[in-house]
């Protein structure tokens, strides 16, 4: 379905994309009716159901999100704009159902508030499993993005079970890995080269950084992995492995 | 460790730790994707499977296997077709064990397979024979069947040669070279005859696994075989067909063999001469050979063939055990082998009348000269017509002096019925008399005029018919009718002639 949406338009959605932000409203109203499916599906991703256009109201949240996307895309990042979007998309519904749940959490709490006198100690189990309702929304957050890694992973010829394998235990080599992964996605050219091609300049790599060649040959998939994290707008995820994204 | 579950697998789940490193644990899979979970990682087991795992995982192995399937498909697919990427020729060596080279460009020995029990002892007593040169492999093949007590005396030994890819025209003096040693070597105990077997009858031979030499032996003798029957029914009638089928199979087994001296004069004629021998060998061959060697549908067109042909078979053992002294190979052979070779059909001609028991030997190679590939029934007829004209009552040796142009026209047309001929020879005729009746103009009878006088038209017509008794005596050896009729539309050609003579005469003026 996106393949063939693609192929209709002569221009890349990256393009049109950025039409848009220059005041493009025909392109808009062109993208966002046209990529209904898309978002239907991302709405749907996250809600774990089938998403009706017409009543679900997560659809329509996925509809705005999908819209603030186009603003708010930027090129640079590296990543796709569809990616990108499915994450906006992910994250603001997951903001939605979160609200949705503390609406109703506020609801019984307004019940238990009814009674006579609250008890500290429900008070208390409340914010534990608010506590842990929130840490459960991050997992939710770090779960999409993850289910998007490991899309990303496969454009790579990637898998995280693979991943686990080569990965360097040790941690000094693992740094070393990651700061390589940095700079390939701090550089323009080699970014967009590694985007086109999926695959590790090594030449053009090894004279810029403080690793030998045969060090990146040997650890050049997980390189790519780090470098595919750093690149896609993963927001929850990269705050957790904050040290690499540093 | 601390870290987030980013897969569940089926035997472990993956996790990442906030460092960035991934690791295989195994948790239980009430943890979600995402959720971070306290974990031991998997001890990587450093064993076997793990060492494979890592092999085929890398890209530059999987390339490796791959091509090393493909070539452990593809190898057996062409030893099965027998078609090693190289292989020049194959050689199959029949004496009694048999077997069967490969040989590459340069004729060394790629690959030895044995075609029966016999030859498979052969090959173990040789032991390695590869990159062997075959001259080398053919000799020790022949010492060591003698060795081995295969070997009679005076026994037959073949070489079938087939090319792995059509090869006419291509340069055999390697061949002949080879074929002259061994022959030197060996020439006081064993007969060796080389031939070249035609690439479809490999491929044949192939498919019903049997040797490629017992298999073109076999369509060889059946063909002459064939052949002989229709001679024995109607030797007279059919000369013609008989003379096309010889040719015929000449044609198959020379090919390639004798393009590359089609430049000496003799060489159609010795090549015709050691088909026939080798068409000899063949059935000796194949007599000798144990019927139960062979394929069951050639065995009984063999027996087939014998049923009809008991008479013939014994008639052909008898002529060939008198020819058993001769050498081989054609290039070799004696000069007198000639008469010997004829076959009985040819015996019979022997006796003719004009040619005596030579038959037409010299004109036949200088025809050949030029007309190399024109069959043996023009050559014979041509042969004839020669002789006619050499013989001629009122030429003599030099003919008419329209002869050069009919020669000529004879090796423009090479299609010639017998009608053209019978043409030719009145034109001949025509011309002699155009001579004669000038000398009669100008000496005898200028009253007479164009006619000449009667007396002189009749001694004329005696002298035309000296000719035709020879053209009759041979018509006999060709056509065992009544000549009766023939001769009389003769006498009206000659009539016609006297016109065509008059109006030739008149051309003549006009000149």
């Amino acid at each position: 379905m996106l393949q063939r949406l693609k192929k209709t338009e002569d221009v890349p959605l990256e393009e049109q994309v950025l039409a848009v932000q220059q005041g493009d409203d025909e392109t808009r109203h062109h993208l966002l009716s046209s990529y209904q499916p898309f978002i239907a599906k991302a709405v749907s991703n996250v809600c774990k159901r089938y998403i009706n256009p017409e009543q679900d109201d997560e659809f329509s949240i996925g509809l705005m999100a999908f819209n603030d996307a186009i603003d708010s895309y930027s090129k640079d990042k590296g990543s796709s704009f569809l990616t990108f979007a499915k994450l906006v998309i992910s994250r603001k519904v997951i903001d939605y159902i979160r609200k949705e749940a503390d609406d109703v959490t506020t609801m019984s709490l307004d019940q238990s508030e009814d009674e006579d006198e609250p008890s500290t100690t429900e008070w208390r189990v409340s914010q534990v499993s608010k506590d842990e309702y929130a840490k459960a929304q991050d997992n939710w957050y770090r779960q999409i993005e993850i289910e998007e890694y490991n899309d990303r992973l496969k454009d790579f010829k990637l898998s995280f079970a693979e991943l686990a394998t080569i990965s360097p235990k040790h941690e000094d080599a693992r740094q070393s890995a990651q700061d390589v992964a940095q700079y390939v996605y701090q550089d323009d050219a080699l970014r967009e080269y590694v985007l086109d091609k999926k695959r590790l300049p090594i030449k053009q790599i090894e004279p810029h950084v403080n690793v030998s060649k045969k060090t990146i040959e040997r650890n050049r998939k997980y390189i790519l992995a780090v470098f595919v994290l750093l690149v896609e707008d993963f927001e929850y995820l990269k705050e957790y492995v904050k040290g690499v994204s540093e | 460790m601390k870290g987030i579950v980013v897969e569940h697998k089926k035997r472990y789940a993956v996790v990442m730790t906030a460092d960035g490193g991934f690791y295989k644990t195994t948790i239980d899979r009430t943890h979600d994707i995402g959720e971070e979970v306290q974990f031991t990682p998997l001890e990587e087991k450093v064993g076997l499977m793990s060492k494979l795992r890592s092999l085929t995982l890398s890209p530059q192995w999987k390339v490796a296997a791959a091509i090393m399937l493909s070539l452990a498909i593809i190898y057996p697919l062409l030893s099965w077709t027998n078609q090693s990427p190289d292989t020049y020729a194959y050689i199959n060596v029949d004496i009694n064990p048999s077997v069967s080279f490969e040989v590459d460009e340069s004729y060394d020995v790629i690959k030895a397979k044995p075609l029966n029990d016999d030859g498979e002892a052969v090959l173990t007593e040789l032991g390695d024979v590869e990159g062997q040169s075959l001259q080398e492999i053919s000799s020790q093949v022949i010492t060591t069947s003698r060795d081995l007590g295969y070997l009679e005396s005076e026994r037959d030994i073949l070489f079938g040669v087939s090319y792995a890819n059509d090869m006419s025209g291509e340069d055999d003096s390697y061949l002949q070279s080879f074929s002259n040693d061994l022959q030197n070597q060996f020439q006081d105990e064993y007969e060796l005859t080389l031939f070249e077997v035609p690439q479809d009858i490999r491929e044949q031979a192939e498919e019903e696994g049997t040797s490629m030499n017992v298999l073109y032996a076999s369509n060889q003798v059946l063909d002459q075989n064939e052949a002989n029957d229709r001679d024995d029914d109607n030797r007279d009638d059919d000369q013609e067909t008989d003379n096309t089928d010889s040719t015929d199979v000449s044609n198959q087994s020379e090919d390639g063999s004798n393009d590359s001296d089609a430049g000496t004069n003799d060489s159609s004629d010795e090549s015709n001469e050691s088909n026939r021998q080798i068409e000899q060998v063949l059935s000796r061959f194949l007599e000798r050979m144990d019927r139960d060697d062979l394929p069951q549908g050639l065995r009984d067109k063999l027996d087939e063939v014998d049923i009809e042909d008991d008479r013939d078979e014994d008639d052909e053992r008898e002529t060939e055990r008198d020819r058993d002294d001769h050498p081989v190979f054609g290039e070799d052979g004696p000069p007198g082998q000639r008469d010997d070779d004829n076959d009985q059909r040819e015996d019979d001609r022997d006796d003719h009348p004009v040619f005596g028991e030579d038959g037409p030997p010299g004109q036949q190679k200088d025809e050949n000269d030029d007309d190399q590939d024109e069959d043996d029934t023009r050559d014979d007829r041509d042969g004839e017509q020669e002789d006619d004209r050499d013989d001629h009552p009122v030429f003599g040796e030099d003919g008419p002096p329209g002869k050069q142009e009919n020669d000529e026209r004879e090796e423009e047309e090479s299609d010639q019925d017998d009608e053209r001929n019978d043409d030719r020879e009145q034109a001949d005729e025509r011309e002699q008399r155009e001579e004669d009746d000038r000398d009669d103009e100008k000496d005898d009878h200028p009253v007479f005029g164009e006619d000449g006088p009667p007396g002189k038209q009749k001694q004329e017509d005696s002298s035309d018919e000296d000719d035709e008794s020879n053209r009759n005596r041979q018509n006999n050896d060709e056509e065992d009718s009544d000549d009766q009729p023939e001769r009389d539309e003769r006498d009206e050609r000659n009539e016609d002639d006297g016109e065509r003579e008059r109006d030739n005469d008149w051309d003549e003026d006009d000149d």
